[in-house]
Order: C-alpha cells, then structure tokens, then sequence
C-alpha cells in the first residue's frame, strides 16, 4: 500500500494540515443525498488519521415555492442520537433554541432560483471516544423580497464511535438542484507530548 | 506549499493545568486554534478560562491588558451582547465541569488574526459550544497593551486543570 504524497517514509512532508477528502458537485435532478465513507486505507479518504473534519456546503434543492429547507445528517448511517443548540437571526428577529434531532444547515428551495444556502461545519475530534462534536455555521440569502437566515449551531453526536461516514441529505426527499457543492477536507494534527 | 500547517496538538494523558505553545514561528499569516476541553472542577455552569498571549520568548502578559465581546444563544432565547471590564486574560470558551454530564467535551475554534504584525494590536475572534443547558456562543477579543510585539506563545489555563482527553490544536495559515 503507498503512502499519500504528503507522507514520505511515514514522515510529514510539508506540515500540510488541510487535507482534500472528497468533493461532489450535483448534476441532474435526482440526487437526494450525498455520503462520504472512510476509504479506512491508509489514504487520503481514511477517516482514521484525522483529528477534525471541515465540511463545507454550497446548495439549494428542487422544490418550487419559495421555502427554507433543511440539510441534515447522518454519523455512521444513525437517524438518532443528535443533540444541538443554535441561535439564529433572520432580518426581523435573533432567536435561540433546542434542535434535537440531526439538523446540520439550511438549503434555498427553486424560489429564489439560483440563491445557495451555505454550511460550514467543523466535527472536532473525530476518532474519540468523546461525544461527537460539531460547530456549524449557516448563510442564507434570498434576495430582497425573501427572508435571509444566519445561524450559529453546536451539535452534538452522543455517541463513543469514531466517526467513518457522513451522509447529507433533505429530510422531504427533495434532491439537490444541480450545481450544488459539497466539499469534506480532514484536519491532520501534529502531536507533542503531553 | 502548504497553506495551513499544524504547529502542535497537545492531547492530555492526564489532567493539566496549563497549556502552553511557545516558540510559535512568525511566518504564518494568521493562526487558528481549536480545542476539546473539559474542566476539573466541581461545579457546574459557565466556567472562566484564561486566554493569554505572549512575545519576544517571553512568559505571557498578565498585565490588565485584554478585551473581550461576545454574544451567547441558549435554548430559548439569544442573550444580549456583552463587552466586558479589560482584564488579564481573554475567557474564549464554555468549558463543562465535572459537576456537568460526564461525557461532554466543549469545543472551540479561535481566529488569531494577522498575529505576527506589531502595529496591530492582536485581534481574535471565537465560537464555542459546551452543549450543556443549550448554550453558544460568539466572541472577540484583543491584546491590546501597546508594547505587544509578534504572538510567539499561547497559554490556554483556568482555576482548575484541564481534564484527561481534553485535546487542544494549533494551526497557521499561509497565503499563496
């Protein structure tokens, strides 16, 4: 089995930290979810050697009145076990709340076209035993006629397994509009000694 | 070239006091530090910490000589925005006690931005989550002393240690 570009001999190469895992933009108009899976090989795609995971989201999904949607996921294929707190500020009012259940984002539905929601989730510490952890931060424009939302999230997986896939999807079954962009990079870390 | 690099990781094998990263070189354009972090005291509720920066190889300033801004969510409602009396440390996240459920960890990622130039004063900005009692939070803070020079050392501490597996990254970003 080779070792990736940046691991020379077992040693890190260039201190490169951020690394690509895995990248799916949306064509057509019947996908309804997008999974990214440990390749568990040593490789790029091996969860196993990360210490965060940085997912990044730029979509909307095909639905045709004017609709603020979801984006929500899954930690190794589990609908349960999801615990979070976000606040949230939209052009009229800031609001704090509960979300237990597996929200991680928001998605623009077909009114406004071409508007994107944007999700940028951090998942720390991802191997583990702790209680997953996920900061997440939301950015929704729609234009001047519709509501906008910003959002500030901590979720929460109360689960000790490390985390080997993560699956997104709508929770009505819409499939994303094409052109929507989900992006997965995995954080290396640098140990010292404690 | 490697555009963000990890400059340490410290994972605690057992409980600690401190947490320190020194001799942080200037050739980064901003830093970003991330942790998992859990108190060893008793109590429960919000818990300060202590955020301080340091220069020239020195020990970090203690001095009355940082700010903080933040704004908190909670389950039902979105607190005010708060800016705090200067003090001599910047408190960047919420942090759970042993006298809150065992098994949760809060997490904080800080921006240190434009670390290394001595015209500014230092500039950061945080969001944090303890996810105990519904609970987030936004922040920025600043070092602001006036004889601050490049940050060449981080000093993450609190009245009580840090506990075992708590976990505490460091990160600089390069430009193209």
């Amino acid at each position: 089995m080779a070792d990736p570009a940046y691991i020379v001999d077992g040693v890190l190469t260039d201190g490169e930290a951020w690394v690509a895992v895995g990248s799916t933009t949306i064509s057509g108009t019947s996908t309804t979810s997008v999974t990214f899976t440990s390749t568990d090989d040593g490789q790029t795609g091996d969860f196993s050697q990360y210490m965060d995971l940085c997912f990044v989201c730029s979509g909307s999904a095909i639905y045709a009145p004017a609709s603020i949607l979801s984006l929500r996921y899954k930690i190794n294929s589990d609908a349960s076990n999801y615990k979070s707190v976000r606040m949230k500020g939209d052009r009229t009012s800031a609001t704090g709340a509960d979300e237990n259940y597996n929200q991680l984002g928001q998605l623009v539905s077909s009114d406004p076209a071409s508007y994107q929601g944007v999700t940028v989730a951090w998942f720390f510490d991802i191997n583990s035993a702790k209680n997953k952890a996920i900061l997440t931060q939301n950015g929704m424009d729609r234009g001047a006629s519709q509501d906008g939302v910003i959002m500030l999230a901590g979720r929460q997986y109360t689960q000790p397994e490390p985390i080997s896939s993560l699956y997104f999807y709508e929770p009505n079954g819409f499939s994303f509009q094409a052109g929507s962009r989900f992006d997965l990079w995995g954080i290396l870390p640098r140990m010292v000694t404690a | 070239m490697a555009i963000m690099e990890a400059i340490a990781t410290t994972y605690l094998e057992a409980d600690a006091a401190t947490v320190e990263f020194t001799s942080i070189p200037a050739t980064y354009e901003h830093l970003t530090l991330h942790y998992t972090a859990r108190s060893a005291g008793s109590g429960g509720g919000h818990v300060i910490m202590y955020l301080q920066f340091g220069t020239g190889g020195g020990a970090v300033d203690t001095g009355t000589n940082y700010s903080i801004h933040y704004i908190r969510g909670y389950a039902s409602a979105v607190g005010t925005s708060v800016k705090t009396a200067d003090g001599t440390y910047i408190s960047a996240g919420r942090i759970p006690q042993e006298g809150e459920p065992a098994d949760v960890y809060g997490i904080t990622k800080v921006d240190i931005l434009d670390y290394a130039n001595t015209n500014k004063n230092t500039t950061l900005q945080f969001a944090t989550t303890g996810h105990i009692n519904g609970e987030i939070g936004f922040g920025s803070g600043g070092w602001f002393g006036g004889t601050q020079g490049a940050v060449d050392r981080i000093k993450l501490s609190m009245a009580n240690n840090w506990v075992r597996g708590s976990q505490f990254s460091l990160y600089g970003i390069k430009s193209a």
